[in-house]
Formats: structure tokens, C-alpha cells, sequence
């Protein structure tokens, strides 16, 4: 079985919550387990960029960073999370 | 004195984009844009009056702000052109030049967006949107309330901001970068 880190996102937390709950249905499915990243931030897309390009790499730095200490590769459904990670 | 399009070729550098240079003005970005009907100037007329150094009509248009940063531009240019980064590349560029126009939402909106993350590490949008609930007339006000009251009804609206719990590391992490009372 593969083993990923979860990088749900602000909107997959909250506004997309269906979105989330249909990736962890699909994942099991699959047969992949999902371990959420843990504490992540939010992804660093959009809107920081318009206001500082740096902060946002800062902000993706940070998650990848956690991924690493968790051992894990990591998986992001939300489009903006995934390219900006 | 560099020319306006190498200007903004140096505000992509640290991007992986092509330069505008090589934009041979197929409108396949323009194509492929779902807020172009929302811009002054389509993603390909945008490149093209950068081409032809009109700093001053591109500095005033919507078009930047009006980006919905959904990269299908990005995607698809043959070219290999990132228009999608020379909208965030201007909109940077009209803060730091304080060239925005003052009616637009979308520049309150990112500094609003950034400060919350830099507060508590995610996004919140209660915390940030009843700030414009105003900007579409009283018609406007009542479908955004319908829409939080449907969100709410389904559990997708959090009542508690979520935050990252070491949220010290983060601010240290981006304070190396900008100062925190960078963002005005």
C-alpha cells in the first residue's frame, strides 16, 4: 500500500469540504493511504503573489519542509495547493 | 533606458516562463481565459501592448487584477510564455508603484488575504470577506448573505478560524523575508 502525506488546503478544510471527503473515499479506494501533513499552512497561492513573490515560496518552503520530516511524498487535490507546492 | 517590455521580463526572472519576446500573438491564452470577459484587454492584447512599450495603457488596465490565477494560460501558451506570472508580476509592479486605481477590490482583497495568513498560517474567509459584502449594492449583499447561510446550513463555513499551531515558526520563517509590518 502507498503512503502519502495529505495536503488538503484552506478551501478543502472548509468550503470544498466535499471535495476532501470524495478524495479520501477515491484514496481508499485506490488502496492509498493518506496521512494528513501535519500543521500545515495555507499553500502560498494567488493572492500572495500579487503582493510579494518571495512570501509565497516562503510559505510553500514551509509545507515541503514538513513533508520531508514526515518522510512522506505529498499529494495536494486542490489545484492552486498542487501547483504551487 | 531598458524598454518596458524588459522591465517586466526582469519581474519574471525568477519565474519559469519564456520571455514575451516570443509571444507571436496566437490568443491561445486569451482562448483559454475564463475572466476575460471581465478585462480592459484580453492576456494576448496585454503581451502585445507590453511588446510595443505602451507602459502607460497597460499600467491602467483591469486586465492583472481581473486574473482568476487558474493557470490555463500558463498551460497552454505554445510558446511557452507564463502569462498567468506576468499577471501576478504586474500587480506587484501597480503596488509597488501605487498605480492601482482605488475602486478596485482586488488589491484590498490580497493585502487583507496576506495579512490573515501571516496572522494565523491559513485562510479564514469570514475574517476578510464581510469587509467587501458592500460592493455589489444591496442586491449583491443579499445573495452573498444567502450564499454564507447555505455555506453555513452545510457546515462549509467555519464559525472558528483554523491555525497553525506553531505559528511562530512560520512568522520567523517569513520574517527572514519581508518585514511583518511590510504588508500595509
Amino acid at each position: 500500500m502507498s503512503r502519502y502525506a495529505y495536503y488538503p488546503g484552506c478551501s478543502l478544510e472548509t468550503m470544498a469540504a466535499t471535495y476532501h471527503v470524495s478524495s479520501m473515499e477515491v484514496a481508499h479506494k485506490l488502496g492509498v493511504e493518506l496521512e494528513e501533513l501535519e500543521d500545515w499552512n495555507c499553500c502560498g497561492a494567488t493572492a500572495y503573489s500579487h503582493v510579494d513573490e518571495l512570501l509565497a515560496t516562503v510559505l510553500c518552503a514551509r509545507n515541503l519542509a514538513l513533508a520531508e520530516k514526515q518522510g512522506l511524498d505529498i499529494v495536494a487535490p486542490c489545484n492552486a495547493c498542487y501547483k504551487n507546492l | 533606458m531598458i524598454s518596458f517590455r524588459e522591465e517586466v521580463d526582469n519581474l519574471l526572472k525568477a519565474t519559469e516562463g519564456a520571455s514575451l519576446v516570443r509571444c507571436i500573438q496566437c490568443a491561445t491564452c486569451s482562448a483559454a481565459c475564463p475572466a476575460v470577459e471581465f478585462m480592459d484587454h484580453t492576456p494576448r492584447e496585454l503581451i502585445g501592448l507590453i511588446n510595443a512599450g505602451l507602459k502607460e495603457e497597460v499600467m491602467v488596465s483591469n486586465s492583472f487584477w481581473t486574473c482568476a490565477s487558474c493557470y490555463a494560460c500558463s498551460e497552454r501558451c505554445p510558446e511557452g510564455i507564463h502569462p498567468a506570472d506576468v499577471m501576478y508580476a504586474l500587480t506587484r509592479y501597480s503596488l509597488w508603484k501605487d498605480t492601482f486605481d482605488r475602486d478596485w477590490v482586488a488589491p484590498e482583497f490580497s493585502r487583507r488575504f496576506t495579512r490573515t495568513i501571516l496572522r494565523t498560517g491559513k485562510s479564514y474567509e469570514p475574517g476578510y470577506a464581510p469587509a467587501f459584502i458592500f460592493e455589489g449594492g444591496f442586491p449583491g449583499m443579499m445573495r452573498e448573505m444567502q450564499m454564507a447561510l447555505r455555506l453555513l446550513g452545510k457546515g462549509r463555513l467555519p464559525l472558528i478560524p483554523s491555525r497553525v499551531k506553531r505559528i511562530k515558526g512560520l512568522r520567523a520563517m517569513v520574517a527572514r523575508v519581508l518585514p511583518l509590518d511590510g504588508i500595509q
